[in-house]
């Protein structure tokens, strides 16, 4: 089993390696609904003596987590885990009991936790990927980012506006909830080197798996069948112990498979009233709405709400439909499947796909989307990874998809 | 072991929003997708209508919110319609307007000009109602009724610059309609008497010249005043005889014995 660390370097200059014997523990975290990734690592701190040494723990400091190994003891995947450019968010004493040694707890994280700019802005109308765009590449915050893809949303150019708000908060409250692609809900979040996406899970779901976790691959038929998958570049050790938890619906899942909705479009003063699935629609109606929405019932210029009900008037009526699509995000978790295993090094971010292999036949082998990631280090050098997979339902349908014996679990 | 080790989870939220207080504006920002409408007030900055449109939009800057944006990136705020359909209040370019719309400024409404908050008597004294110099307009003119008391006074509109101005009001017991203009012009609808009037001076009574035109109406009398009266009409009946008026042929008519001409179109 390959042992290893990581160690931070501060402002490029403050090299943490020579105490790594005192990093009693990294944490690196990162999921698809939060979308900056963050960690902590603890580091005991014998008689406050690393806390005076090294003046740059300050916050805004820039750090880069190296990674610290004995040579031939790792795989070459481990050299992929340096993080650079990340920023120290915080440090704080923790056990800090008379007598003993204190352990300093420094967080860390994407720079983006930095930037809380509320300068207001007007963004003229345009597409949310241009918007999204426009607002990571500003250089006059100080830093930009790289949006590495985005999918084009289906909303309509419409002018935003940024009112006391940071960008991050500007960008998942009044840009991200408005997105929709092809009718699912778009997240936007960044990968551990600090690049953006604005995928939905459709897009996501899509592209080919970038690691496979294979458990027991038994016989020699069964190990040549995870070799079906393309672009590989990292496995986990053969036979290693993994324990998996599975989730099937969480409390806002049930009530979003069948999501009660009021629509009042401004313009021509009627009302639409129905119930939206994830992707059900009504066939052979005339109601032109209905192409998209199961319309139950129109009607001129009245509203009723209800607790479980979205009403959503006062807003564009495309930007309704966005804003009713996007919130069904909790049905794309609905189905999860939570994975501690060792760590073989990889960097794994969400929004990748895993390809899993149990056995010949096995209903879960195949392919499933990192929701979130947890990566932890001990005090030995021994790295565990803590993954939540997900398997949109909407993706895939009774003929094609991996859950052939389980159709009835997509919504079509 | 202190509570601290037991944080296994760093909650993100607590990073996000915990990590550095700021302002305190939590109660200031937008809602996120709220559909409740805010009450503002708004800097003016554009009238859409002004390009030969029929658009009645107008770009406003929506305070607090939109303080402090640049200036190229004003042609992108929001644009709101009047509140009231048929209506229309516009405002020079940075009057303030008040406006309703939704916590992101997705949506909203003009409403109309909004008042200043007046921090001190001067304000109020300058540019407010004055309710002597309307009572004493109307007095010069002759057109005050007798019940024109000071809490009865509805005004429904006031506006002075220095091109001119009006004022529109009413009694509102006695439904005593007015409308002044600074040119001396009044409309006023009373309960016993109409009365109309252009032009200066604006005291009747005074020697000065006589260059304005009155007309006051009561249950039984009309009367005319003005320089110059001119009627323009195919036919003018003074009375209800229903004879014809004759007027003289241009000559002596006791020497010559020329008949009476009728003036054609009048009649008595």
């Amino acid at each position: 089993m390959q042992k290893f660390k990581l160690y931070p370097v501060i402002n490029g200059t403050t090299d943490f390696k020579s105490l790594s014997s005192f990093i009693k523990k990294t944490v690196i975290y990162n999921s698809l609904e939060n979308g900056l990734p963050f960690g902590y690592m603890d580091i005991i701190d014998p008689e406050s003596r690393t806390l005076t040494q090294f003046e740059n723990l300050q916050i805004g400091s820039q750090l880069d987590l190296k990674v610290a190994y004995d040579e031939g003891s790792v795989g070459s995947n481990v050299e992929k885990l340096n993080i650079e450019d990340w920023v120290l968010l915080r440090t704080q004493a923790i056990n800090d009991s008379p007598g003993k040694d204190s352990t300093l707890r420094i967080i860390f994280g994407h720079k983006m936790f930095l930037y809380k700019d509320q300068t207001n802005h007007c963004f003229e109308a345009q597409s949310n990927d241009k918007i999204i765009k426009r607002v990571l590449e500003d250089k006059t915050r100080g830093c930009d980012f790289k949006l590495v893809h985005a999918d084009i949303p289906d909303n309509e150019p419409i002018k935003r506006y940024k009112v006391l708000e940071s960008d991050w908060e500007f960008l998942k409250n009044k840009v991200v909830a408005f997105s929709s692609y092809k009718k699912t809900p778009m997240y936007l979040y960044a990968d551990l080197n600090s690049n953006f996406y604005f995928n939905s899970i459709a897009t996501m779901f899509s592209k080919n798996p970038q690691i496979v976790l294979y458990y027991s691959p038994g016989d020699e038929e069964e190990s040549e069948a995870y070799k079906e998958f393309t672009n590989v570049y990292a496995t986990t050790e053969a036979d290693i112990p993994m324990s998996f938890k599975m989730d099937i619906g969480n409390k806002n899942a049930v009530s979003e498979m069948n999501k009660q909705f009021i629509i009042f479009d401004n313009q021509t003063g009627m009302t639409f009233s129905g119930i939206k699935g994830p992707s059900s629609k009504i066939e052979n109606d005339n109601t032109a709405l209905s192409k998209y929405y199961p319309i139950d019932y129109a009607f001129a210029a009245l509203t009723s709400s209800g607790s479980s009900i979205s009403t959503l008037s006062n807003h564009n009526l495309n930007d309704a439909y966005n804003l009713l699509n996007n919130s069904l995000k909790d049905f794309d978790k609905m189905f999860t499947l939570n994975i501690k295993t060792r760590f073989s090094a990889a960097l794994l971010d969400v929004g990748n796909c895993i390809a899993l292999f149990f056995s010949k036949g096995h209903w879960a082998n195949g392919k499933w989307i990192l929701l979130s990631n947890k990566i932890v280090l001990d005090e030995g050098g021994n790295a565990q990874i803590d993954l939540v997979l997900g398997r949109p339902t909407f993706s895939g349908s009774k003929s094609k998809t991996t859950l052939t014996n389980y159709g009835s679990l997509f919504h079509r | 072991m202190t509570k601290q080790e037991d944080l296994d989870e760093l909650e993100f939220n607590d990073i996000q929003a915990g990590l550095f207080p700021q302002f305190p504006i939590e109660g200031r920002r937008a809602a996120l997708n709220s559909d409740e409408f805010i009450f503002r007030k708004a800097k003016i900055y554009k009238l859409n209508g002004n390009n030969n449109t029929k658009d009645d939009r107008i770009k406003v800057q929506v305070l607090p919110e939109l303080a402090g944006i640049k200036e190229e990136e004003k042609e992108f705020l929001p644009e709101y319609p009047p509140f009231f359909a048929g209506t229309f209040h516009p405002g020079d370019e940075g009057e303030y307007t008040w406006v309703i719309c939704t916590p992101d400024l997705q949506q909203g409404y003009v409403i109309g000009p909004s008042n200043i908050f007046p921090i001190d008597d001067k304000y109020v004294k300058g540019s407010s109602y004055n309710y002597t110099a309307i009572k004493n307009f109307l007095k010069q003119r002759q057109a005050c009724p007798t019940d024109f008391e000071y809490e009865d006074i509805v005004i429904d509109k006031c506006v002075m610059t220095d091109k001119g101005g009006v004022c529109e009001g009413y009694n509102r017991k006695t439904g005593d309609w007015f409308l002044l203009n600074s040119t001396g012009a009044v409309i006023t609808v009373q309960q016993q008497k109409i009365y109309l009037r252009v032009g200066s001076p604006p005291n009747p009574i005074s020697s000065g010249p006589t260059g304005f035109s009155a007309i006051t109406m009561t249950p039984n009398f009309v009367k005319f005043k003005t320089p110059n009266f001119q009627v323009e009409a195919d036919t003018v009946t003074l009375g209800h005889h229903g004879r014809a008026l004759f007027a003289g042929g241009g000559m002596d008519f006791g020497t010559q014995g020329q008949p009476f001409i009728p003036a054609d179109g009048v009649y008595i």
